[in-house]
């Protein structure tokens, strides 16, 4: 697939920077609820989600490349900022968290709907992002705290 | 008896509404309105202010809506081009024009900008009940809308907590005999409420578990300054369709 940019980046960074913004002013409140903002520079946001579950926590990345046009990608990171996939200690794998890299990359996947690689993925071309985007639980924001969610539900695994 | 409705137009077509405070997903069922279309007031000189769903209106009847394009290039909040006129305790608000430039603005925001910060607005209301106006409630202004504020009390009737869903914070007040159910359903979208068992409140003060859906939020343990996280039992993940 053609990774170009759709969306002008300036465009794209306003508009993520839009949708992330309460994290941005109020990171207190996110993080009292398991999502530490650890940092942002645009097109990435790292956000360190509680892995309450399996007593730990995890680092997410979340690419706004041509947001809002196309969804968010988003995968873990270790602390140095590596994308981690199969093979790496740690990582959550099943119940939509994928560890095999996706689009020749090394590196996690989210099969949830709202995130770049679940509509991307020839199993869903019949839910498209336009249709979900303009529903509020697929913000940038509202993925972020569900997959907080989901990430510690039973069944997800930590390899 | 219910105060007796008054006429709105939508579209050109006489509606019948209660006066008073009206959501905006309330509106927008009068219209029949589809994920393809929202809904505008009609605000002459001035761009189009679009009625989210959450979104509080005072009507008094003869307001104009207009429907257009859910992806008109519409801005969610726009910047007037002339201040609102609008009273808060007794006086226009015109003085803090230079910090109010948009026709939206939220209950605590309003406070802020007032700089009254331990007070609750009200909406003070012609010929029907005032009504007390939420923290996160966005209202939509009008150059007729009058507000006061009252000292507030800090009694044990209610629980001033953070509630965070679809990834927004947003400071709330709640009744402490309300049901976790019946605040999570509170909290959701008009869309959403119909499935309020498929989603779960933490309250992250306490810990990580749900709270029982059938306990009152007094007895689950939630208390006044608390962060209530509620989402999705389920994202939906892990499964193709």
């Amino acid at each position: 697939m053609n990774n170009a940019p759709i969306v002008h980046p300036a465009l794209a960074q306003a508009s993520f920077e839009r949708a992330i913004q309460p994290l941005l002013s109020r990171p207190q409140n996110y993080a009292a609820a398991g999502l530490k903002l650890v940092a942002y520079q645009f097109p990435f946001l790292d956000v360190e989600l509680d892995w309450y579950r399996h007593g730990t926590t995890i680092i997410l990345r979340v690419d706004g490349t041509d947001y809002p046009y196309r969804p968010v990608s988003g995968w873990w990171i270790a602390p140095d900022g590596r994308p981690l996939s199969s093979g790496d200690p740690g990582i959550p794998s099943d119940m939509g968290f994928h560890t095999a890299g996706i689009e020749s990359e090394p590196r996690c996947w989210f099969c949830f709907p709202g995130w770049k690689e679940y509509h991307n993925h020839s199993g869903h071309q019949d839910r498209s992002w336009a249709f979900l985007r303009p529903d509020k639980r697929y913000t940038v924001l509202g993925l972020i705290q569900q997959l907080a969610t989901d990430l510690n539900s039973v069944g997800v695994h930590r390899s | 008896m219910p105060a007796q409705n008054v006429v709105i137009h939508i579209d050109r077509q006489a509606r019948q509404t209660p006066p008073g405070a009206n959501l905006g997903s309330h509106l927008a069922s009068l219209a029949s309105l589809t994920n393809a279309d929202q809904l505008l007031l009609e605000v002459e000189g001035e761009i189009d202010v679009p009625i989210g769903a959450d979104d509080v209106i005072f009507i008094r009847g003869g307001e104009r809506f207009s429907i257009g394009p859910a992806e008109a290039e519409v801005p969610d909040n726009p910047v007037r081009r002339v201040p609102l006129h609008f009273k808060l305790n007794d006086k226009p608000f015109e003085h803090h024009a230079d910090k109010l430039q948009h026709a939206k603005i939220t209950a605590a925001e309003l406070k802020h900008v007032a700089g009254e910060e331990d007070v609750d607005l009200w909406a003070d209301l012609d010929d029907v009940a005032d009504v007390l106006v939420a923290d996160g409630s966005r209202i939509v202004l009008q150059n007729e809308d009058k507000f006061f504020t009252v000292k507030r009390e800090h009694d044990d009737r209610f629980y001033d907590v953070t509630v965070l869903l679809d990834g927004e914070d947003h400071v709330t007040r709640f009744a402490v005999e309300l049901t976790v159910q019946d605040a999570i359903k509170n909290s959701l979208a008009p869309k959403d409420k119909p499935q309020v068992t498929d989603f779960s409140m933490v309250d992250r003060n306490l810990g990580t578990e749900p709270l029982p859906m059938n306990s009152t939020l007094q007895a689950a343990g939630v208390r006044d300054g608390h962060l209530l996280s509620i989402t999705r039992n389920n994202g939906g993940g892990g499964a193709l369709k």
